[in-house]
C-alpha cells in the first residue's frame, strides 16, 4: 500500500534525521531531547529545562511525563539523582558548568551577606570574602564537600538574625534603586517631550511665518508690512528660545534635585552638636518687662479677704490677686493703638460679616 | 512673653481696638446697612399695605368685626406710595442714642448693686454690639437686659433670671432671653473684656506698697520713687487713696460712655482717669514707671533677693544679666504721657452725653419709631388697625402668601445672618 510505505519511509527518515542531529554536536543537541529524542524540527515550542540537582537537560513534556506524579529518578543513565518537578527551570547559560556555579554563588551569597560595615576594617572584611570564596570554591569543585555543608549549616545557624537583617537591608536598597531609576527614566521621558514640543512649535511658526509674509506681500505698502512681519517673526523666535532654555533649565534642576526627600539625609554624618536640654516651656520668658512682682502688696481694700474663711477656704489667694492685678496694670501700656501698621493690621483683618449688610 | 504680648493677642487688642478714623468708617458703615434695613422694611410693608387694599374690603367678617371703631374711624382712601419714607438717623444720633442707653444700663446695675466688671462689661457689650449693628435694626431698649444679664454670667457673678425680672417692673424672662443669641454673636462670643478695672488696683497697691516702704525710708535708692514722694507731700499715702476712689468713678462712668475702649489699652485708660483724678499723682507715677531712669522695680526686688535663699539669688543675677540697663530702649514716658492726656480729654468729653437735652432724645427716637414700624403710618395700619397689621405681618394674607413667603426666606438666607430688622417687634 503507497499509504503504508509512504509512512515507513516517513519514520525512517525521521530517525535518521535525529541520528545525524545527534551527532552533530553540541548546536544540533539544542534541538533534541536526550531524553525522548523528540526533536524541535517536530515541536517547534519544545523547551529544554534543567534541574540544579544534576543539571541534565530535557525537554518540558518529558518532565511533565515524568514527574508530575511527583519525586523521582533523573531518566539519565547513570544518574541517580531523586529530582522533584518544582525546581525544574530555565537555562540561562549556555555552559551547564557556568549555571550551576552561578546557582552556587547565589546560594552562598544569600548565607553569607556580611556587609563592610560589618567588620571593625577593611582587612577583616577581606578575610572574610577570601574564605567565603574558599568554601564557594570548594563547593563548585567538590572539594571536602561535607566537611563544607557542615561549616556553612554551622555559620547559618549561628547567625540567623544578622542574615535576615541583611536581607532585608539589602531589599530595601534594590527597592530604592528601582525607584531612583524610574525617576531618571521619567526624567528622560520628559526631556524628550520638551524638545519634540519645541521642534513642532518652530514648525508651526515658520509655516505662518510664510503665511503671513505672503499676506504682507499682497499689501499696498509691501516693504512696510514684510519689515514688520519680519519683525514679528523675530521677536517670537526670541521669545521661543528663551522659553525653552528656561524650560530646559528647570529640567535640568529637576534632574538634580534628589527624586526623594530622603536622598539628602541618606548618608549625612551625624552632627558633632550635643542636643540641647528639653525645654518644656519652649522658650517661654516669665521675666516681666516693666515690673517685678513683689512679696507683698499694701492692699487696704483686701484686708478683709485676707481672712475671711470662706474664702480662703475656695482657694482664693490675695497674692495671686494681686500678681494679676499688677500684671494687667502694665499688660499692653506699650501697645499704642493709633500707631499705623497696628490699625492698618485692624482694619484688614476686620471683616465685618456680623453688620447686618455689607457694605456695598 | 511679655505684658504687651500677651494684650496684643487678646481679642480686644485684635478686633476690638481702632483707630479713631477706622472706629468712624465701621459706624458708618452700620449706619448705612441700618438705612438699608429700614427702607427694606418699608418697601415690604408698602407692597403688604397695597395688596392687603382691595382684599380689605372684602376681609370676612371676624377680622372687621374685631376692631370696628377703627376701621371706621380711618380714611382707607390713603396711598401707601404716597407716604414718603421716613428719614433714616445719622451716625451721631445713632451713637447718642447708644451713650444714652449706656447711661441707661448704669444706672440699672446700680438697681442691682452688682459689682462694677460686671456693670462695664454690660456697657462694653451694648457698645460693642451696636458698632456692627444698627440701633435703626434693633433699638438699645430691648437690649439692655439682656446684656446685663449676659454681664452677669460671663462676669461670674450669675443671678436666676426669675430674680433678675423681679428686680425691674414687667421684665419677662422671655424678654431677656429674646436677644441673647444675637447679643452674644454680635459681640463675636468675646466675653472676655480687659477692663482697666484691676490694672488700676494694681497700679495703687504697687504704687502705695512703695510709698511704705518710703516711708520705712527703704526707697533711698529709687529716685523716681523719691521725686513721686515729694511731689505728693504732705500725705502722699492719704492722697493716693483718696485718688482712687475718684479714679473708679471715672472707670466705671465716663470710662465706658466713651470710645476710649476702642483706642486705648487698658492702663492707658486707668492712667487717664488718674490723670483726670489727680494730675501730680499720674504724672508723677508715670515719671516713676515708665521715665529716663526708670528702675522698673528691679532695685527693689534684688534687696529683697537678698534676704532670701541662695538659689533665688542665682536665678536673679540673671535675670539682671539678661535685661541690662543699656536694653531697655527709650524710655517710654513722653509717648504715654500724651496717649493719656488724649484719653482723658476723651473721657472728659463723654461727659456731655448725660447732659443731653431730653427733648432731642425724644426727637432721635420718634425718628427711630417712625423708621422701625412702617406698618402703622402705612395704609394697611391705617385700614385695618394695628393689631391686624401684627398679624398680616407674621402672616400674610392668603393672596400674598406665596409672595411673602419666599420674600422672607429670601430676606433671611441672603441679607443678614441674624436677620435684619425685626418687623412689629414692639
Amino acid at each position: 500500500m503507497p499509504s503504508l510505505t509512504s509512512s515507513a519511509a516517513t519514520s525512517a527518515a525521521i530517525a535518521r534525521a535525529r541520528e545525524n542531529a545527534i551527532n552533530r554536536g553540541s548546536v544540533d543537541a539544542d534541538e533534541i531531547c536526550p531524553v525522548c529524542k523528540s526533536s524541535r524540527y517536530l515541536n517547534p515550542n519544545m523547551r529544554f529545562l534543567v534541574n540544579p540537582e544534576c543539571y541534565h537537560k530535557m525537554c518540558e513534556s518529558c518532565v511533565d511525563r515524568i514527574f508530575s506524579q511527583g519525586p523521582s529518578q533523573c531518566p539519565v543513565v547513570g544518574c541517580d539523582k531523586i529530582l522533584r518537578k518544582q525546581k525544574f527551570r530555565k537555562q540561562t547559560f549556555e555552559d551547564i558548568q557556568v549555571e550551576r556555579e552561578v546557582d552556587v554563588r547565589k546560594r552562598i551569597a544569600k548565607t553569607f551577606n556580611k556587609r563592610q560595615e560589618d567588620f571593625p576594617s577593611l582587612k577583616e572584611f577581606n578575610d572574610y570574602l577570601e574564605e567565603v570564596e574558599t568554601v564557594t570554591f570548594n563547593l563548585i569543585n567538590g572539594f571536602d564537600l561535607a566537611a563544607t555543608e557542615a561549616k556553612i549549616s554551622a555559620f547559618e545557624q549561628s547567625n540567623k538574625a544578622t542574615i535576615l537583617q541583611n536581607a532585608a537591608k539589602a531589599a530595601q536598597e534594590a527597592q530604592f534603586i528601582q525607584a531612583q531609576r524610574e525617576f531618571e527614566r521619567e526624567q528622560h521621558r520628559r526631556a524628550r517631550e520638551l524638545e519634540q514640543e519645541a521642534e513642532a512649535e518652530e514648525k508651526r511658526d515658520k509655516l505662518e511665518h510664510r503665511a503671513n509674509l505672503l499676506k504682507a506681500l499682497q499689501a499696498d505698502d509691501a516693504e512696510f508690512e514684510v519689515a514688520k512681519v519680519n519683525k514679528l517673526a523675530r521677536k517670537k523666535s526670541s521669545m521661543r528660545k528663551e522659553n525653552q532654555e528656561r524650560r530646559a533649565k528647570e529640567l535640568e534642576a529637576a534632574r538634580n534635585a534628589p527624586a526623594f526627600q530622603f536622598m539628602s539625609n541618606l548618608n549625612k554624618p551625624i552632627s558633632e552638636e550635643p542636643p540641647k536640654p528639653y525645654d518644656p516651656l519652649d522658650g517661654f520668658d516669665e521675666t516681666n518687662k516693666y515690673f517685678v512682682y513683689r512679696e507683698k502688696y499694701e492692699n487696704p481694700w483686701l484686708q478683709d479677704a485676707l481672712n475671711d474663711r470662706a474664702m480662703l477656704a475656695g482657694g482664693y489667694l490675695v497674692q495671686q490677686y494681686c500678681e494679676r492685678a499688677v500684671f494687667e496694670a502694665f499688660s499692653g501700656v506699650g501697645c499704642f493703638i493709633e500707631d499705623p501698621p497696628l490699625s492698618d493690621n485692624l482694619s484688614v483683618s476686620f471683616d465685618t460679616p456680623m453688620t447686618d449688610a455689607v457694605a456695598g | 512673653m511679655t505684658e504687651d504680648n500677651l494684650y496684643a493677642s487678646s481679642t480686644q487688642c485684635k478686633t476690638w481696638s481702632f483707630g479713631p478714623s477706622t472706629l468712624s468708617t465701621i459706624r458708618q458703615n452700620t449706619n448705612a446697612a441700618g438705612i438699608r434695613s429700614i427702607k427694606r422694611g418699608w418697601k415690604r410693608a408698602r407692597l403688604e399695605a397695597s395688596s392687603s387694599n382691595t382684599p380689605a374690603a372684602t376681609t370676612p367678617i371676624p377680622s372687621t368685626a374685631s376692631t370696628p371703631t377703627l376701621a371706621a374711624a380711618t380714611t382707607p382712601s390713603i396711598d401707601p406710595a404716597a407716604i414718603p419714607d421716613p428719614e433714616p438717623l445719622t451716625p451721631e444720633e445713632e451713637l447718642t442714642l447708644v451713650h444714652y442707653y449706656i447711661l441707661r444700663l448704669v444706672d440699672l446695675s446700680d438697681i442691682y448693686n452688682f459689682p462694677s466688671n460686671v456693670k462695664s462689661t454690660a456697657c462694653i457689650f451694648l457698645s460693642r454690639f451696636h458698632l456692627h449693628h444698627s440701633v435703626q435694626s434693633y433699638h438699645p431698649k430691648h437690649l439692655i437686659h439682656t446684656v446685663l444679664f449676659l454681664a452677669t454670667k460671663t462676669e461670674n457673678h450669675y443671678i436666676p433670671l426669675s430674680d433678675f425680672c423681679k428686680r425691674v417692673p414687667k421684665l419677662t424672662p422671655e424678654a431677656v432671653l429674646k436677644h441673647e443669641f444675637t447679643v452674644a454673636g454680635g459681640v463675636r462670643w468675646d466675653f472676655d473684656i480687659k477692663h482697666p478695672l484691676r490694672a488700676a488696683d494694681g497700679a495703687i497697691m504697687e504704687l502705695l506698697t512703695a510709698l511704705g516702704g518710703v516711708a520705712n525710708g527703704n526707697g533711698a535708692s529709687d529716685p523716681g520713687l523719691q521725686a513721686l514722694s515729694q511731689r505728693l507731700t504732705p500725705n502722699p499715702v492719704r492722697r493716693v487713696q483718696d485718688t482712687h476712689g475718684r479714679m473708679k468713678a471715672f472707670l466705671t462712668k465716663e470710662a465706658l460712655v466713651s470710645d476710649v475702649y476702642y483706642h486705648y489699652t487698658p492702663p492707658q485708660v486707668f492712667l487717664g482717669a488718674l490723670w483726670l483724678a489727680d494730675k501730680d499723682v499720674a504724672e508723677s507715677y508715670i515719671e516713676w514707671r515708665f521715665g529716663e531712669n526708670s528702675t522698673m522695680g528691679r532695685v527693689a526686688k534684688k534687696r529683697k533677693k537678698d534676704k532670701r535663699g541662695k538659689d533665688r539669688d542665682k536665678n536673679g543675677d540673671k535675670e539682671e544679666d539678661a535685661t541690662p540697663e543699656t536694653a531697655k530702649g527709650p524710655p517710654l514716658a513722653p509717648k504715654l504721657l500724651s496717649v493719656v492726656k488724649s484719653c482723658a480729654e476723651m473721657m472728659t468729653s463723654a461727659r456731655a452725653y448725660a447732659e443731653i437735652p431730653r427733648e432731642e432724645l425724644m426727637r432721635i427716637d420718634k425718628k427711630l419709631h417712625r423708621c422701625q414700624n412702617p406698618q402703622k403710618f402705612l395704609g394697611a395700619g391705617m385700614a385695618l388697625g394695628a393689631g391686624l397689621s401684627d398679624a398680616m405681618a407674621r402672616k400674610p394674607s392668603e393672596d400674598g402668601v406665596a409672595a411673602g413667603k419666599a420674600e422672607e426666606r429670601k430676606r433671611k438666607l441672603d441679607d443678614d445672618p441674624f436677620g435684619g430688622s425685626l418687623p412689629g417687634r414692639d
